[in-house]
C-alpha cells in the first residue's frame, strides 16, 4: 500500500539553485554592478560632446543590463536572460555598424564629431 | 579561513566573491576612465577593459558562451570597429574633438548619481525574486534549468542551443534580418560616390583604383601598366590645361576586359574633373 501511494505521489520538486548557492556572491551584489555601469553610461552620455565616446556609453548601458539579465536567468533557472543577451548583442552590432557608418557620412558633411557642431540641419 | 593580525581577525572570503569583487573593481574603473578621457583611443581602450571584466562575471555566472560571445563580438569585432573609424576619420585634437558639456557638467553628474543610488536602493531593498522554478519549455513540458540540469544536457553551450533554436526560433530570424539590414544600411550611409558615377564604374575592375591619381609605388605602377594598359597611356598624356582625349563609350557593359578599362579611364577623368 504504502508502494503505490508512493508511486502516485506527486514528482520530487526539483531543488533550483540560487546565484548564492552557485557563485558564492548574493544576486543583489551582480544587480548592484549593473547598476553602477548602466549609471556611469548614463552619465558619459549627458556629459561628452565627442559623438565616438557618446556611442560607447550606450554600449556600457547595453552590457550594464546584459549583467543583470544573466544574473537573473540564474536566479531563476531559466535561459531566458541568457537567449535576451544574444538578441541585446546582436543588436549591438547592428546599431554600431550603422551608427558609425552615419558618423562617416556626417564627417564627410563637416569635419566635426562634437555634438554642439553638428547642426547642418538648422543653416 | 582568516587572517589575523595581532587582534584584528579579517575573514577571507570565498573564492567566488574574491573572483567578483575584482572584476567588479575593475569594470567600475574602467568605465569611469572611458567616460572621463580626454583621446577617444583611450576612452576605447578602456572600455576593452570593462568588457573583459564583465566577461569573466558572466564565466562567474555560468555564462560561458556569452563570456566568448562578450570578448569576440564586443572587444573583437564593436571596439575594433570603432578604432577603425576614430583613426579613419583622422581629427587631431582640437576643438572638433569635443570635450565635455561644460554647461551640462554641473547637472549631468548629480543626476546620473541619484539615479545610480535610486537603483541600488530600489536592488538593496526590494524582496529578492523568489527561488521560482519558472524554466524553459522545451519541447513541450517545462524544464528548470539548475546547474544540474545545465550540467546534465552537456553544458552551458547545450542548454542554450536547445532553448534558442526551439522557444526562441522566431526573434532568431528575425535577429538575422536586422543583421542583414544592417549591413546594406552601413554600406549605403558609408559609399562615398555618387550612384550614377558607381553604375558607371562597376563593370570595372576595382572603384578606388580608377579614383587615384598616383600610384603607392614603383612596382604597382609597373603591374598597373601592365594590368591596364588604357589606365596607364591616359595617365601618360594627361597634360595640365590640354584637353583631354575622349574615350569612347563601350555599347554595352558585356563586352570584355578591354570594355572595362575603358570605362574605368572615363571614370577616372570624371573623378580629375570634379
Amino acid at each position: 500500500m504504502f508502494m503505490l501511494y508512493s508511486l502516485l505521489a506527486q514528482p520530487q520538486p526539483i531543488e533550483p539553485t540560487t546565484v548564492s548557492q552557485t557563485t558564492g556572491v548574493p544576486l543583489a551584489w551582480f544587480l548592484a554592478v549593473s547598476a553602477i555601469l548602466f549609471s556611469l553610461g548614463f552619465i558619459g552620455v549627458l556629459t561628452r560632446r565627442n559623438v565616438l565616446i557618446i556611442f560607447m556609453s550606450a554600449e556600457l548601458m547595453m552590457n550594464a543590463v546584459n549583467l543583470s539579465l544573466i544574473a537573473f536567468g540564474l536566479q531563476l533557472n531559466s535561459m531566458a536572460g541568457q537567449n535576451f543577451v544574444v538578441f541585446v548583442v546582436t543588436v549591438a552590432a547592428a546599431e554600431a555598424a550603422v551608427g558609425l557608418a552615419i558618423i562617416l557620412s556626417l564627417v564627410r558633411q563637416k569635419p566635426t564629431i562634437d555634438t554642439t557642431d553638428i547642426d547642418i540641419m538648422r543653416q | 579561513m582568516n587572517i589575523t593580525i595581532g587582534d584584528v581577525v579579517i575573514p577571507i572570503p570565498p573564492i567566488g566573491q574574491q573572483v567578483f569583487m575584482g572584476a567588479a573593481g575593475l569594470a567600475i574603473l574602467g568605465g569611469v576612465m572611458m567616460i572621463t578621457r580626454k583621446n577617444a583611443v583611450h576612452a576605447a581602450l578602456w572600455l576593452v577593459v570593462t568588457f573583459f571584466q564583465l566577461a569573466l562575471m558572466y564565466i562567474l555566472l555560468g555564462a560561458e558562451f556569452l563570456a566568448a560571445l562578450q570578448v569576440l563580438v564586443y572587444t573583437g569585432a564593436i571596439v575594433v570597429l570603432f578604432l577603425f573609424v576614430i583613426m579613419l576619420l583622422g581629427l587631431r585634437e582640437g576643438p572638433q574633438l569635443g570635450g565635455l558639456h561644460t554647461a551640462q557638467l554641473w547637472a549631468a553628474w548629480p543626476v546620473g548619481l541619484i539615479l545610480m543610488v535610486e537603483i541600488i536602493t530600489v536592488i538593496l531593498f526590494s524582496s529578492q525574486p523568489r527561488q521560482a522554478q519558472i524554466g524553459d519549455i522545451v519541447g513541450g513540458q517545462t524544464v528548470v534549468w539548475t546547474t544540474e540540469h545545465v550540467a546534465e544536457v552537456g553544458g552551458n553551450v547545450q542548454a542554450l542551443g536547445q532553448t534558442l533554436y526551439t522557444q526562441y526560433l522566431l526573434p532568431f530570424e528575425i535577429a538575422s534580418l536586422i543583421l542583414l539590414l544592417a549591413v546594406i544600411g552601413a554600406i549605403v550611409l558609408a559609399r562615398k560616390e555618387e550612384p550614377s558615377e558607381v553604375e558607371e564604374m562597376i563593370p570595372s575592375v576595382g572603384i578606388s583604383l580608377a579614383r587615384r591619381t598616383t600610384s603607392n609605388s614603383p612596382q604597382e605602377e609597373q603591374l598597373e601598366k601592365k594590368l591596364f594598359p588604357a589606365l596607364g597611356r591616359r595617365r601618360a598624356v594627361r597634360v595640365p590645361g590640354e584637353e583631354m582625349p575622349t574615350v569612347e563609350q563601350p555599347s554595352g557593359y558585356g563586352a570584355g576586359t578591354t570594355a572595362g578599362v575603358e570605362v574605368e579611364g572615363a571614370g577616372y577623368e570624371n573623378g580629375g574633373k570634379g
